[in-house]
Order: C-alpha cells, then structure tokens, then sequence
C-alpha cells in the first residue's frame, strides 16, 4: 500500500513540476508583452513607478505619421519577404528536385557547399558582398537586397523541398505522363499539389527569414533601403537612453507580419512537417 | 499459468463503442483468435489486455487476479505489434535483448539468452544486423524472439502475418503454431483472415463491430455458425428463408428441405434462415435420387482456375455453388441441384 | 521542328542534374563564394581602391598577435556554446511535456510556443532590455515596492561578462525554435516505440532513455547544430547588449569596418575570414561527431 502512496505522489509531483515548467516558459515567452505596449502608450514614466504616469499615444501617431519612416519600412519589408520567398522557392525547385530524387558522386559536397551560408556568419559574407556590390552597382538598391537576402534563404528552402521530393513517388508523375499529360501539365497537377505541405513550409520559412533579417539589409542596403530591422536598430541599437515609447510601438509593428503568418499557416502547415529537412 | 477471463470489457471513444460487453474465457496454454472484420474492436481488445489503453468499464483476470491496476511493464504479457516495431537505431540483438536489459540482467546473461532466443526462431549469426536490413519474415521473426525473451505469461500478437505475402504468411503460420506448442504460452492472436484462424487455434473468438458474436473450436464455428454474421463471414453463401414444418422439413420458395443440422428446440411455423455453403450445393446433369434435390436454372459460371463458381435460380431463389465439373455447362441450361441434408444450418430469423 | 524540341528534351534529360543545380549554384556559387572571395582578397591586402596592391599576411599577424582579440573569440565561444546546451536541454523536456499534452492545453502551448520563431531578433532584444534592464520594468516594480532605490542597485545583467543579456536573448529565440523541431521529430517517430518498450518492461526513465531519446537525436543534434552556427557568427545581439569591448569577433569585425578609416578593412576582412575559418571546423567535427548517430529511418 505504501508502495501506491509513494508511487502517486511522485506522479502527481512530476504533473506539478511540468505545468509549473510550461508556465514559466510561457510567461518568459509572454511576459515582455506588457511593459512594450504600455511603453507604446507612454508619455512620461519616471523611475521608480511600477506604471506610467502620463499616457498618451503620441509614440502611435508618429509611427503612423509620414515622418517617420515605419509606413514605408513595412511596405519595403513585406515586398522584400515576399518577393525573396517567391524566388527562393522557384530557384530551389529544381535543385531540390535533383537533391531529392537522384544520388550522384559528390552530392555530400554539394550538400556541403549548400548549407555553407548557415555556416558562415552573416556579417562575413555581407562584409565582402558589399565590397562587390557597390563596384557592380547593386549596393543600396532593393534589388540588392533582395538578391543578398536570398543568401540565408536558400539553404533552408532548398533544403526542405528536397526533403519532400525525398519522400515522393516518380510514378505519379509516371502516371500522368502516361495520360497523356504533357511535362508542364504534369508539374501543374500532379506533382505540384503533393509537393504542396512541404513548399508552404519552405515558403514560410523563407518569407520569415527574410521578414526578420537584418544584417544584409543593413550592409548592402547601406541605410538606403529601410526595413523594419533596419529602422528598429536605429532606435535601440544607440546607447541606452533611446525613445522607449517610438521604439516600443515599432517593435508592435514589426511583429505583426510574423504573427499574422503565424496564424494564416497554423491551418495549412501540420506539426509533422517542422522537422522537415531536419 | 496463464488463464484469462475477460468480464464485461467496454470501451469508448468519445461516443464510438469499439469494444462492446466482452466477456472470453482463455484457458492455460491454448492459442485463442480473435477474428474478425477489420476495425471491429480486435486491435483494441489486445491493446487493454496489454495494459496501453485504459478500459471503459469491465475486467480482465489473469490466473484469478485482476491485472487493470497494473501499468503494462508490470503486467508480464509480451506484445508482437503488426507493424514490428523493431527499435530502428538498435541492432538486431540488442532489439531483442531489450526486455532483459530492462530487468537490469547480466550482460552475459543477456548475451546467452539473445543466442537461444535468436536460434529458436532460425535467426542465428543475424545479431548486429540492423532492422532495415532485414527482410519482412525476419523482422517478424525478431520481433517474436523480442518478446519471448522475457518469458511472458500470455503472448499477444496483433496480426502478425498480415504484411507478409502468401507463401511466407504459410510458413509462418505453421512456424507459430510450432512455437506456440512448444512453448506452452497462452495466446491471442489477431487477425482478419480466417484460413490463419482455422490453422492456428483452439478456440475462435468472433467478433464484429466490437461484440462477441461466437466462441468456438474452429470446427464449431465454421460448421455450425450461430448467427447470420457468422454464417456469411464464414462462408456461408446462401441464405433461404423458411418455415418449420416439423420433422426437419423447412418450407422454402423452391419447396421443402430437409436439414438434420439444426438445434433442438425449433417450433412449427417457426421463420428461420437455411445457411448452405457454396460447396455442398451439389450440381447434377442427370435427375438423381436424394432427399434435396431441385431443378435450377445456371445463371453464369465462372471458371476459377480448379473450380467453377455457378450461380443458379429457381422461382427467384439466388444460389451459388462451388464444384469441379468437367464440361461447361451453358447457361439458362436445367440442372438438379442436391444438398447433403446434414450440410444445411438452421439459423434464427 | 520536332526533332529540334526532341534533342533539347534529351539533352536536358541527359544533363538534368547539373541543369536543376544551376540557379541555385549562381546565386549560392556566385553571391556567397563570390562575397567571400572578395572579403578574402581584401585580407590579404588587395584593397585597389585605396592603392594597396600588395598580397600580404599582416593583418592576419596583427590579429593574432592581439589580445583582446583573444579575448573577444573566447567571448564568442562563451555565447555560442552555453546558449546551445542550455536551450538544447530545455527544448528537449519541453518538447516531451508539451507533446504529452491534451487537447486545448496542447493547441495553446503549440501556438505559444511558435511565436517567438517568427519575431525578429531586434524584437527579443528590446524585450530582454524593456524587462530585464537596470531601467527595466522588472526594476521598476522592484522600485516601487521600495526592495531598491536606484537603478544601480538592480543586477547588470545586460551588458555584461557573464553575456546573460545575450543568452536570455538567445534563449528566448532558440529554445522554441528547437522545441518546435524536436516535438515534430517526436511526432513523426510516433508512440508505437514507447509502447512496445512499455510492454517489455520499461519504466518511464528507462523508456526516455533509451528509446525516446536516441529516436529524436536527429532532430536535437541538427537544431543545435543550426543554433551553434547562428549563435557563433551573431552580430545584432551582441552589438546591443554584449558587453563594450572586446565584444563578439562579429561585432569587433563590423567595428573596424565601418571606422572612418579604410585602411581597417582589410584588418575587418582578415577577422570575417578568420572567424569562418573558425566556424566551419568547429562545424566540421560537429557534423563528424553526430555522423554515426544517423541511422536510416524507415
């Protein structure tokens, strides 16, 4: 009987101890959520109050306003996401393609040399890209931009389509063919539609990474080209008494799209697929 | 030991009722199948016997004592899963040495036992193999050896063959079978096919849609089923509505027949079923003089390689019969069918 | 006419792997070794545009005789390695708990857990500096509950040697990113393993130990690679809320970059080199170490 006893008060312990781990995680995850909105409704908070002592939202209409600059670096920032994942997704199609379906001599090298950008810093890359780009003409242009942010894109776009051919069957492309489908067709509505979980997750993945990166926007854009990163930098990468409030609705802002997709793919996007590639 | 005593086993999903009032005896030593149509409560039975799902309501006694409080590593009862689950990352003798590992034995021991275990079922020299390296039968093999290591009391397998192809199912049914002799362990064994479960049982349990329809030696089920599920799972093609005239006679559409097979208490006038099978619906080209003998009518006839299928028809009475005659009989052709009095079941409206 | 099409059809058959890799190879091939060789040739001294044409290892000697430099790879070391194992052994537990879970309490957790994964690094940042700085709201309350008077008084936690501003950062980004990768390695392995395991007689530490664990190492050793790389060439974390100097060999690199005088570059590129030196043999004999831990999944 003691045995039982003891038994279940370990269970119940162990129940405690994991819902006592969850919340602290998620109120790590959470909790800044507070001080940034009320910080974004702030006029005046003085130290030591625990609350603001003048609200307004002055921080909210400049941000909206068209001095400052937000409006645009959101629109440049979605354009850029977006027509980075597009590309992405169209450039890593047919390697990943090869990559999934055929074994040849030296695909681990090429493997290597794919996931070289996850490897290598950023600031690395950015630093000697710049150099190349400004003598070419590319460096403070959206082009630019676009082209560098395919840089940590690719690898884990290609590298999750590849991983969904890994796992598809030829013969239903055999199939349609055999239908009478022509290659185009074929792309159209067989493989395409299977190949479908997996690019969405590419998609996002790519959309994302370029959504949140900062480091080649700010080397090759050289300031020219504002994105959200870029101009959230601007106000807290100073020294430490920057404007809390602008920043504080700003940092609102950019995590929005994010959330946003976040949501829309919640439906589209099974849990299963995450590892893919991984 | 190893008797089991099912009582009043239910279980729910949400509203769904997958196992329905069980209630089995399985004595000491005897291979029970559990058979039945796919997704009719088989699976879920087994699992709750092994202890991986909880049960809605009802019992299960093992040697008298009742094992529901017991978590499934305490319950001594070994599973073979239809899928195998052979741990992938682990060779072949560690695989099978799992369930000693978990005993804390003795590594020696352990090595000793894998050996035995692995030349029991034909694996010898196979230990650092890999999983994915195996072909079916032998993943199958392994996953049997897995199990037996731990001497388990009851040995529950979850239709074992059903991904392996004809010949390979053949042999290892006769393989388990052997073993399962041998061994002396209590079994239940699961499985949708019913050639396997003439082959390997003692006694058939047969299930569907979660409720224990009949319990039964193989002979029993197959040549007396008790109900018309049963009857047609097994075979049974032909279904004829009658009446009970007294002294076996049955009134049918085609006219009286006789059937000695039936259960005592019938009353006159009394719906029943007559339940034939296919085979005993004898064909004759020439009028010959038995009880049970009709014209019909051939409908088609379908040659199947050693035997033709006839479907025949009398005053709108379907038929079908399985024999082998020499030539083809053409159809809308007249001939005399004759049914072996003992060969017609009586069943309940 | 059909002919034609015919033969571009077979060629392109016949040379279709190197034909699908193209793309890719350009901009990959072309943009990334490119840039590198460009960052290259700059460290070793090439630098036309202000008249250094002489191939020359000086600035790698400069560097390695420097040693606050040491100091800053050391650093950088530091918060590539602790944030690693930290979020590696929290992901792991998570991911177990929350895949335990059931029904509304899994939905939530799941959505929860995957927001930080698409907010950028800048947002964390600010975060980790509203929250947890000496002027912080977590100060604040402490203030105005009269447990300190000024914000000296509050611990320094960003900016500082220990780099906990930068781990908590990190954290806050990588633990749900590995969790999220891990959990669906979880649920693709399934619970057929765990079950088998249990009817074989396996307690629950014995089950998470020798066969939840190893099925999911996979995922947890390719995450945590990802994570160490990130970590490792970092920049923006570090810059605002490492500590002053020597920061990351990132953010010391950007510095000399964009000092006025352009004769540093070439010291900058010969540090960016270094540093993917660096990062491409520590993640070398990572991806050896892990190699044998691969086993073919069904």
């Amino acid at each position: 009987m003691d045995r039982e006893n003891v038994n279940y008060v370990v269970n119940i312990t162990k129940k405690i101890l994991k819902k006592v781990m969850l919340f602290i995680v998620f109120l790590y995850i959470l909790s800044a959520i507070i001080p940034i909105v009320v910080w974004s409704f702030t006029r005046s908070w003085f130290w030591p109050s625990a609350f603001p002592q003048i609200w307004d939202n002055h921080a909210w209409q400049y941000v909206f306003s068209n001095v400052s600059k937000v409006p645009q670096a959101i629109a440049n920032t979605i354009i850029i996401a977006l027509i980075v994942m597009i590309l992405s997704i169209l450039i890593s199609l047919p390697s990943a393609r090869v990559m999934g379906l055929y074994k040849f001599k030296g695909k681990k090298i090429v493997e290597m040399l794919l996931l070289a950008p996850v490897i290598i810093p950023p600031m690395a890359v950015g630093l000697g890209l710049t150099t190349i780009f400004i003598k070419i003409g590319l460096s403070d242009t959206m082009q630019g931009v676009i082209i560098a942010h395919l840089i940590p894109t690719l690898p884990y776009v290609n590298r999750i389509i590849s991983s969904t051919y890994e796992t598809f069957d030829t013969r239903y492309e055999e199939q349609g063919i055999m239908l009478g489908a022509s290659s185009f067709k074929v792309f159209i509505n067989v493989t395409f539609p299977i190949l479908l979980p997996g690019l969405i997750t590419a998609a996002l993945f790519g959309f994302v990474i370029s959504l949140n990166e900062f480091v080649m926007t700010f080397l090759i854009g050289g300031g020219r080209i504002i994105t959200l990163p870029v101009l959230l930098f601007g106000f807290v990468g100073g020294t430490s008494s920057f404007d809390y409030p602008i920043a504080s609705a700003m940092t609102i802002l950019l995590s929005i799209p994010g959330i946003i997709f976040l949501f829309a793919t919640e439906r589209i996007i099974k849990e299963e697929y995450f590892s893919m590639g991984f | 030991m190893g008797e089991i005593k099912i009582t009043n086993l239910t279980k729910k999903f949400g509203d769904t009722l997958a196992v329905n009032n069980l209630n089995l005896k399985i004595i000491n030593k005897e291979l029970v199948a559990l058979l039945g149509p796919s997704g009719c409560g088989k699976t879920t039975t087994l699992s709750m016997i092994a202890g991986l799902i909880e049960c809605t309501t009802g019992d299960i006694h093992v040697d008298g004592r009742s094992i529901l409080r017991f978590p499934p590593q305490k319950r001594n009862i070994g599973m073979v899963f239809q899928r195998y689950v052979l741990f992938p990352h682990m060779t072949v003798a560690e695989n099978v040495g799992f369930g000693l590992k978990m005993r804390k034995c003795n590594r020696s021991i352990i090595q000793k036992e894998v050996e035995r275990l692995l030349k029991m079922v034909k694996m010898e020299g196979m230990e650092d193999r890999y999983p994915h390296e195996l072909s079916g039968g032998q993943q199958q093999r392994i996953a049997i050896a897995r199990v037996l290591i731990i001497k388990p009391k009851i040995l529950l397998m979850d239709e074992p063959l059903a991904n392996l192809d004809a010949k390979l199912r053949e042999e290892m049914r006769l393989f388990i079978r052997e073993l399962q002799k041998k061994l002396e362990i209590t079994t239940i064994f699961v499985t949708h096919d019913q050639i396997e479960a003439a082959v390997l049982a003692d006694h058939i349990a047969l299930i569907f849609d979660g409720v224990l329809n009949q319990f039964g030696t193989p002979q029993e089920i197959f040549t007396n089923p008790c109900n018309r599920k049963v009857a047609k799972f097994t075979g049974h093609n032909n279904f004829i509505d009658a009446i009970y005239q007294g002294e076996n006679y049955f009134k049918t559409q085609v006219g009286n027949i006789i059937s000695t097979h039936h259960a005592n208490a019938i009353k006159e006038g009394e719906k029943v079923t007559l339940a034939i099978r296919p085979e005993n619906i004898k064909i004759n080209l020439t009028k010959i003089n038995t009880s049970n003998c009709f014209i019909f009518k051939v409908m088609e006839s379908i040659f199947q390689g050693d035997i033709t299928r006839y479907r025949l028809i009398n005053n709108n009475l379907y038929l079908e019969a399985l024999q082998n005659i020499k030539e083809k009989i053409e159809n809308k052709k007249e001939i005399y069918v004759s049914i072996d009095p003992d060969k017609v079941v009586v069943l309940n409206k | 006419m059909n002919e034609r099409i015919n033969n571009i059809r077979l060629f392109l058959k016949k040379y279709a792997i190197p034909i699908g890799l193209l793309p890719i190879f350009m901009i990959v091939g072309v943009l990334f070794w490119g840039g590198l060789t460009g960052a290259i040739l700059q460290s070793l001294g090439w630098f036309p545009a202000i008249g250094l044409r002489e191939i020359t290892l000086k600035y790698y000697r400069e560097i390695f005789l420097d040693t606050d430099l040491w100091s800053s790879s050391g650093y950088t070391l530091y918060i590539a390695i602790i944030p690693t194992i930290l979020a590696t052994c929290i992901s792991i537990l998570l991911a177990i708990i929350i895949n335990d879970l059931n029904g509304n309490m899994k939905k939530i957790s799941n959505f929860i857990i995957k927001i930080p994964i698409m907010i950028p690094y800048l947002v964390g940042i600010y975060m980790v500096i509203v929250m947890y700085g000496q002027s912080g709201w977590i100060a604040r309350i402490m203030a105005s509950l009269g447990l300190i008077k000024c914000t000296s008084q509050f611990p320094e936690i960003l900016y500082s040697n220990s780099a906990i501003g930068i781990i908590m950062v990190y954290l806050w980004k990588q633990v749900p990113f590995m969790t999220t990768i891990i959990r669906s390695n979880l649920i693709s392995v399934g619970r057929d393993y765990e079950q088998v395991a249990q009817t074989l007689g396996a307690n629950n530490s014995q089950i998470f130990r020798y066969v939840t664990i190893p099925l999911i190492i996979p995922g947890i050793l390719s995450s945590s690679l990802l994570v160490f790389a990130f970590n490792f060439g970092s920049f923006e974390t570090p810059f605002i809320v490492g500590r002053y100097y020597p920061n990351t060999l990132p953010v010391e690199a950007y510095k000399l970059y964009s000092n006025i005088d352009l004769c540093y570059r070439p010291k900058a590129m010969a540090m960016v080199i270094l540093i993917s030196i660096l990062s491409t043999i520590i993640l070398y004999y990572y991806e050896k170490s892990i190699e044998k831990f691969k086993y073919i999944k069904k």
